[in-house]
């Protein structure tokens, strides 16, 4: 048995799921108000995490929860509106991006885009061929609208969304040669999973979800090419329609648990395999509940497992987690459409998945070469000049009081990890004298020299391997 | 009394002995006529502080992108060299450096061959020799202690130790001089003098002793230049053409009858200055709110090439034409170009081939399709051309486009205007009217203060397919023929705006001796005026590629028209007289008038 | 569950430190093996995998089959246009790289390859091909089991960017993945303290984390593995000449840097590289077009390189894809997942021509070809007959292996 495994066992399926609430041997610190930011959402301030250990687990929880489930916020989209009609004149992908990163970053409602950005990667579907940022900007939208409310709304949108069938080759889906990638992609990776339906129910499936096609941009049901016969589906027999496949998807029992299986490895842990009792009580809830995404978020954000140790730093920081979150704590300003290039380069290109199996996530993001970049990059972040003014670290630990080699080495620790290895804290320290020794050789006044050493602090803590865990 | 009187002066003779007996160095002193560039910088401390330098500081201060680049690593180095200057001068930097630089500084450029380093002599004149002593210790002070820093920290073996400055110390004619890296320099007064070897420092120090056998060289004298109010120039830069011209390259360009027709008509003129000028010269002048440059080449019409009379204006023919200014114009340049005259000259401009080439050329145009050949054209336009770009106001289309093009013009002067009128914008109507059928509609012409304005506009509809086709709705192209000019606009509403305009008066031809040869002028007020048609497109760059908050963005472009308003307008004019051909650029407020 | 078969990591157990280096960084440790001993030198591997499912019938083609022209009417290749191999086959026209390996006597084909009960999903599909297993959640590869069944080093490298496959996974760990070797360089600033800077980034993946679990070890020993092969991969990279030109195309690029490594010494036995987009549902002429000259191109270039710098006998180049595509052409001027298909194996060592009969175009499994062999022989193969490994506890079965190399022939 893993370590993760027991971690999970400690856990019956009921209390795993109650409410958390402090006690001694868990109790209401940096370490969990930070878990929580980078969870729903991606990231945040020393500022703000000093604002969130004010208020209880419940109160922050639900502050947050009804901002992303509320109304729009008005000025913000106004603002959004105002960029977006721009980029999409311009049909320009990178800026689409970059657009996509600004809301990431400003919008009063990271859940939402959180949750946009799995949906994303669930129905992932791919620009290069799609070549339409309008057509993405509409899915990015219809994925946005039912982020947070129910999967069987967005399923049978997303079954005839123009993007979508573009990307899967059903621009023409016509009765002589019906698109069995389509219904094996439907069931496959958007409903069910590998395994839980047979060929005869994907080539069934197929003739129901003839007659689609894209006509100027636009999804258009052409009855001509529709067949209108008999389909079995699941041992089900009638003349079954694209509205009903995804019901039928959905119907089978295999589909929560598809769906929670994904929620819990995004919000709780990448680390390991729950077992099907554990995740029994959000199954039959979701199922209960016709699929309500904001109950099983809010479930699992709340619960004690959540915020413990089977699910603290149990996730590996995806790229846009990795970027985001390092500017966040920055409380930096970077150019986005940079942004979005490192974001390519570690292997997260947005609006761009590599398949329609989407990323796998999890470990997969690391290996030799993307860990590298990672380290570069944050190198790239601090530095201070050129492009990387506007992250500069320089200010920050003035801002909170904290001055002086070991200041700085223990603020930036704290500000990125919540904990302090003494080990790292004594080896940063160190190298910020040396450096201190060597920039007063060329130096006047102790102002620069001081901004220039809370860069490398910043620089040496964010080079921490435990950093790429969230 | 009288003793003391005595022993006052003798003592004043034997101490400044050394004073009056060395004399201070000018530029003359250090260029020769080898030298490539000899530069005078005469107040150096104007080049910084003055009033459209300090107007301009106070608007870009407040822009995000200033602050943020004062706040990095890069600022640093300017920090650290105020700092610098601050602490060793013991003054505030403007003070400071107004008083090191005080009698201005010269620089002197000098090839050493193709395969040695060009020398570089630079002469400084401080305020007086304290200020100056003080500042040479607090520099080779600087210097020895971050050597000695950069080789403490080099223990690891991958970085250079610093090379040891301030190694060696020779003494010429009782003048201390000391080697700093590659360089050496020496204090004579209240001057410092640096040079890169050590020869050239030598020869400057036998100047100042008095000792030195070579003449000083002067320029000519009409390259001292001066500007309107009789000033001299903040900054002056001498070049030496002669370098330029054993170039093997440049001679290609300027071998005459040449090879390339194009550069020919394009600059053959200049080249033909160049080819003739030993020298040339270049000032910079701070005129108020505004700067001048002036560059001066001191050959003009007399002894030009024969074959490019036509290209300069002379006291013989016309000059450069009035600058147009229509409503809302952005860009307007005039210049004179008499292509009869070079046509005229084929046969000494170009190479045999080339004048058979044209020469059929012009047959066949004579003899095909239009029914007139190069020889014709040249015979009923020009020798005055000028070209105009102003914003769009109204629009002939529904459709109107966020971000429109500015509508340009030309306007040639027609030496025939019923030839014109006739033989080539007739035929090329009938023409258009033919190849562009359906796709173009409202083929008009219309009267406009007494000249006549054909116009067509495009079919609104070109664009609905093909987006890419959009830009033609900036277009609505017309001509007109007016006061002796021929008017070919893309809109119809330029063309008549330039009709107007040419009713007023044009300017006196300017002086005997000088007659102005080409002008252009650029109102960056209106430019700022254009540029607002895409500050949508600004915004969102700043926002998504530079990652200024909405705010911060808006509040940067308005920085950008106040700066583009208050730099006014560029005006540049060229003028040419029977010995010098001068180019004139003047930025700031209030256009001058040529 | 399934799923887990794309969860690799959750089912392994993590080893120790010292174990966890990956081969590659232990091969590089060692010193280069003598390159112009036959005998000492080992033999190296280069697999190319095409992902998507390769049109194998528009690939090498039985032009005179009129079977072929009736289910083909918009796809099939001109006669003209197509490179013969013999009377009956020929290569498509883009693949002339692969006709210039085959005047060499470089190139085999062997034709109909796959396996039982063929399955249609890219992925599942994948996952047999690389670990030659049917199991739902094997972890390893066949390349990477040799490790575990055996003790023996056969690791590999895979060249490009993301994550090496899993054929390449063993109990150690990962492959290292290699994009580009100016990738590897660590940033850091600082006046006068490059090196200590650098030194103290490297420190930090040394010593104890707070951070426990898979995740965290994973995280270290990936950082080790980075800081370490960077230096090495520093030093290959700096004086490699070639006179031969490669194309300007990605996968040329990999080859040339699978040939630098070769040439640098690096002994490493098996290359993993891949050549995406060959999924054609629609409008297949001109991708597979383009994909195929890519291929071609790359691969002759890659041989002539490693001919000029005297590896050419050590080294043998294998493709292969997922499954092949079904007989008769779709709706939208494409194909739909099929079974078998070809394999190209191309070197020095390779037979030439055509191994095994061309499928029957009629005889037909629910419209796809039948295969006659079995994938595993062809794997049975490489690894008894090329990389000198028994093959059947890897292979978990007795395969008799196919016969495509030239010492087989001897044998």
């Amino acid at each position: 048995m893993t370590e993760s495994q027991s971690r999970f066992d400690q856990f019956s399926p009921v209390i795993a799921w109650q409410a958390f609430v402090p006690s001694r041997e868990q109790p209401w610190d940096e370490v969990l108000v930070a878990h929580l930011y980078r969870r729903i959402g991606f990231g945040a301030g020393w500022g703000t995490i000093r604002e969130g250990l004010k208020s209880s687990p419940d109160e922050l929880v639900g502050k947050l929860l009804a901002t992303a489930t509320g109304a729009d916020e008005p000025d913000f989209e106004a603002e959004v509106t105002a960029l977006r009609s721009g980029v999409v004149k311009d049909n320009d992908p990178q800026q689409a991006k970059a657009l996509w990163l600004y809301r990431m970053l400003h919008s009063p409602y990271p859940l939402r885009e959180r949750m946009t950005l799995f949906w994303h990667n669930h129905f992932a579907t791919s620009n290069a061929k799609v070549r339409s940022v309008r057509l993405m900007q509409r899915q990015n939208d219809t994925l946005r609208r039912h982020a947070l409310g129910r999967f069987d709304a967005m399923l049978s949108e997303m079954t005839v969304d123009p993007a979508m069938l573009i990307w899967l080759d059903s621009a023409s889906n016509v009765n002589a040669a019906p698109n069995e990638n389509y219904a094996r992609e439907v069931m496959e990776l958007f409903s069910l999973g590998v395994g839980h339906y047979s060929e005869k129910d994907i080539q069934e499936a197929a003739r129901a979800l003839t007659g689609w096609k894209v006509v100027s941009e636009r999804a258009v049901f052409d009855p001509q090419q529709f067949d209108p016969t008999e389909k079995t589906v699941f041992g089900r027999t009638g003349r079954w329609t694209s509205g009903d496949v995804a019901r039928l998807c959905l119907s089978h029992e295999d589909c929560a648990r598809f769906i929670v299986r994904k929620v819990f490895r995004e919000f709780v842990s990448e680390n390991g395999n729950p077992s099907e009792s554990l995740l029994d009580p959000l199954i039959s809830g979701f199922r209960t509940r016709n699929y309500d995404i904001a109950w099983l978020v809010e479930t699992i954000l709340r619960s004690n497992i959540f915020f413990s140790a089977a699910a603290i730093r149990q996730k590996v920081k995806s790229p846009c987690d990795f970027l985001l979150g390092t500017v966040l704590a920055l409380e930096g300003r970077p150019g986005l459409v940079q942004l979005a290039q490192s974001c390519d380069q570690l292997g997260q290109s947005l609006l761009h998945p590599p398949s329609v199996k989407g990323w796998d996530g999890g470990s997969t993001w690391i290996n030799s070469s993307t860990l590298l970049k990672r380290q570069n990059m944050a190198y790239d972040l601090t530095h201070g000049s050129g492009s990387a003014r506007g992250t500069d670290p320089a200010r920050l630990p003035a801002r909170y009081g904290f001055t002086g080699a070991r200041g700085l080495a223990e603020f930036f620790l704290r500000l990125f990890h919540q904990q302090v290895n003494p080990a790292a804290l004594e080896s940063i320290v160190s190298q910020l004298e040396s450096e201190r020794i060597n920039n007063a050789a060329v130096l006047y006044g102790d102002s620069s020299s001081e901004s220039g050493l809370a860069r490398s602090a910043a620089h040496l803590a964010l080079t921490l391997p435990e950093y790429q865990l969230g | 009394m009288s003793v003391f009187r005595l022993v006052l002066a003798f003592l004043m003779v034997s101490g400044c002995g050394r004073w009056l007996a060395a004399a201070e160095l000018a530029a003359r002193d250090v260029a020769s006529p080898k030298m490539a560039v000899l530069i005078e910088v005469n107040r150096p401390i104007q080049l910084i502080d003055n009033p459209l330098g300090r107007d301009v500081w106070n608007l870009i201060r407040e822009t995000n992108g200033l602050q943020q680049f004062l706040a990095s690593p890069d600022a640093d180095r300017f920090r650290q060299a105020v700092k610098f200057v601050e602490k060793s001068l013991g003054t505030d930097w403007q003070t400071g450096l107004a008083r090191l630089t005080a009698g201005g500084i010269i620089i002197v450029v000098e090839p050493q061959g193709s395969s040695a380093e060009p020398g570089v002599t630079v002469v400084l004149t401080a305020a007086d020799e304290s200020i100056l002593k003080q500042f040479i210790e607090a520099v080779q002070a600087e210097l020895q202690r971050s050597a000695a820093a950069g080789n403490s920290s080099s223990g690891n073996g991958t970085e250079k130790a610093q090379k040891s400055v301030v190694s060696e110390t020779k003494t010429y004619r009782s003048y201390d001089c000391h080697r700093v890296g590659n360089g050496w320099f020496a204090i004579a007064g209240r001057q410092l003098l640096v040079s890169n070897g050590q020869p050239q420092l030598e020869a400057a120090l036998d100047r100042v002793a008095g000792a030195a056998t070579a003449q000083p060289f002067d320029v000519p004298a009409s390259l001292r230049l001066l500007d309107g109010a009789g000033k001299a120039a903040a900054i002056l830069i001498t070049a030496n053409l002669g370098l330029l011209r054993e170039d093997p390259k440049a001679q290609a360009a300027f071998k005459l009858p040449a090879n390339d027709p194009i550069p020919l008509f394009l600059v053959g003129g200049y080249l033909d200055l160049v080819r003739r000028a030993e020298f040339a010269a270049a000032g910079l002048f701070v005129d108020g709110p505004a700067h001048e440059i002036k560059i001066r080449f001191p050959v003009g019409t007399e002894g030009a090439y024969g074959g490019l009379r036509g290209y300069f204006a002379s006291e013989t023919n016309e000059s450069a034409p009035r600058l147009l200014q229509p409503t809302g114009a952005i860009f307007s340049a005039g210049w004179f170009r008499d292509y009869k005259k070079l046509w005229d000259a084929r046969s000494d401009l170009l190479n045999a081939d080339l004048v058979k080439q044209l020469e059929k050329e012009n047959e066949k145009g004579k003899s095909e399709g239009l029914h007139f050949g190069i020889s014709d054209l040249v015979q009923w336009i020009g020798p005055q051309f000028r070209l105009v770009a102003a914003r769009q106001r109204e629009t002939v289309y529904q459709k109107k486009l966020d971000e429109r093009l500015p509508a340009f013009a030309v306007v040639i002067g027609a030496r025939d205007e019923a030839a014109v009128r006739d033989r080539i914008l007739g035929p090329i109507e009938g023409l258009l009217l033919i190849a562009a059928g359906r796709n173009i509609e409202d083929f008009k012409k219309v009267e406009h203060r007494g000249s006549r304005v054909t116009t067509f506009r495009f079919a609104e509809k070109i664009a609905e397919g093909d987006p890419g086709k959009a830009v033609l709705l900036n277009f609505n192209p017309a001509w007109a023929l007016a006061q002796k000019q021929i008017i070919i606009g893309s809109t119809a509403e330029i063309v008549r705006d330039l009709i107007d305009d040419l009713e007023r008066p044009e300017a006196a031809a300017g002086s005997q001796n000088e007659r102005a040869t080409d002008m252009q002028q650029v109102s960056l007020a209106e430019v700022s005026e254009f540029l607002m048609g895409f500050q949508e497109r600004f915004v969102r760059g700043a926002v998504l590629e530079q990652g200024l908050s909405l705010k911060d963005a808006a509040k940067d472009i308005e920085v950008v028209h106040h700066l583009l308003k208050r730099l006014g307008t560029l005006t540049t004019s060229n003028v040419i007289a029977g010995d010098h051909f001068d180019i004139n650029l003047r930025l700031g407020p209030a256009a001058q008038a040529p | 569950m399934a799923i887990s078969r794309r969860q690799f990591l959750a089912s392994t157990s993590v080893l120790a430190c010292s174990s966890v280096a990956s081969g590659f960084w232990r091969n590089v440790a060692l010193a280069a093996p003598n390159a112009d001993q036959p005998g000492g030198s080992e033999t190296i591997l280069v697999v190319i995998e095409l992902t998507g499912g390769n049109d194998g019938l528009n690939t090498v083609i039985p032009f005179r089959d009129p079977a072929y022209a009736a289910a083909r009417p918009k796809l099939m290749q001109a006669q003209h246009e197509i490179l013969k191999v013999n009377d009956d086959l020929a290569l498509h026209p883009a693949l002339s790289g692969l006709a210039k390996m085959l005047e060499q006597s470089q190139l085999a084909i062997l034709q109909g390859v796959g396996y039982p009960n063929p399955n249609r999903s890219h992925f599942v599909s994948m996952d047999i091909w690389q670990t030659a297993s049917f199991a739902a959640d094997e972890p390893y590869g066949w390349l990477g089991r040799g490790v575990e069944k055996l003790g023996v080093a056969v690791n590999g490298l895979s060249v490009g960017a993301g994550n090496a496959p899993r054929a390449l996974t063993g109990p150690s760990g990962r492959a290292i993945s290699l994009r580009a070797l100016a990738d590897y360089e660590l940033k850091v600033a600082g006046s006068g303290s490059n090196d200590a800077r650098r030194r103290a980034v490297e420190a930090f993946a040394a010593g104890e984390s707070r951070a426990s679990g898979d995740l965290a070890d994973l995280v270290k020993q990936a950082a080790r593995e980075t800081y370490r092969s960077a230096a090495r991969l520093r030093e290959v990279a700096a004086n490699y000449e070639t006179p031969v030109k490669y194309p300007a195309t990605g996968l040329a690029g990999r080859l040339k840097l699978v040939a630098q490594l070769i040439a640098a010494g690096i002994p490493e036995r098996v290359y993993y590289t891949s050549l995406g987009g060959f999924d054609t549902h629609a409008d297949q002429a001109r991708q597979h077009h383009d994909l195929l000259a890519e291929l071609g191109d790359a691969i002759a270039a890659f041989h002539d390189d490693l001919k000029h710098h005297g590896q050419s006998k050590r080294v043998l180049t294998a493709t292969f894809s997922e499954f092949g595509r079904r007989v008769k052409e779709n709706a939208s001027r494409g194909t739909d997942h099929g079974a078998a298909s070809q394999m190209f194996v191309v070197g020095e060592a390779a037979q030439a021509g055509p191994v095994g009969a061309h499928p029957s175009l009629t005889d037909l499994d629910d419209g796809d070809l039948k295969h006659h062999t079995d994938f595993r022989s062809v794997y049975a193969a490489i690894l008894e007959d090329w990389l000198h490994i028994p093959s059947t506890e890897i292979l978990g079965g007795k395969f008799v292996p196919a016969r495509f190399l030239k010492s087989q022939a001897s044998a």
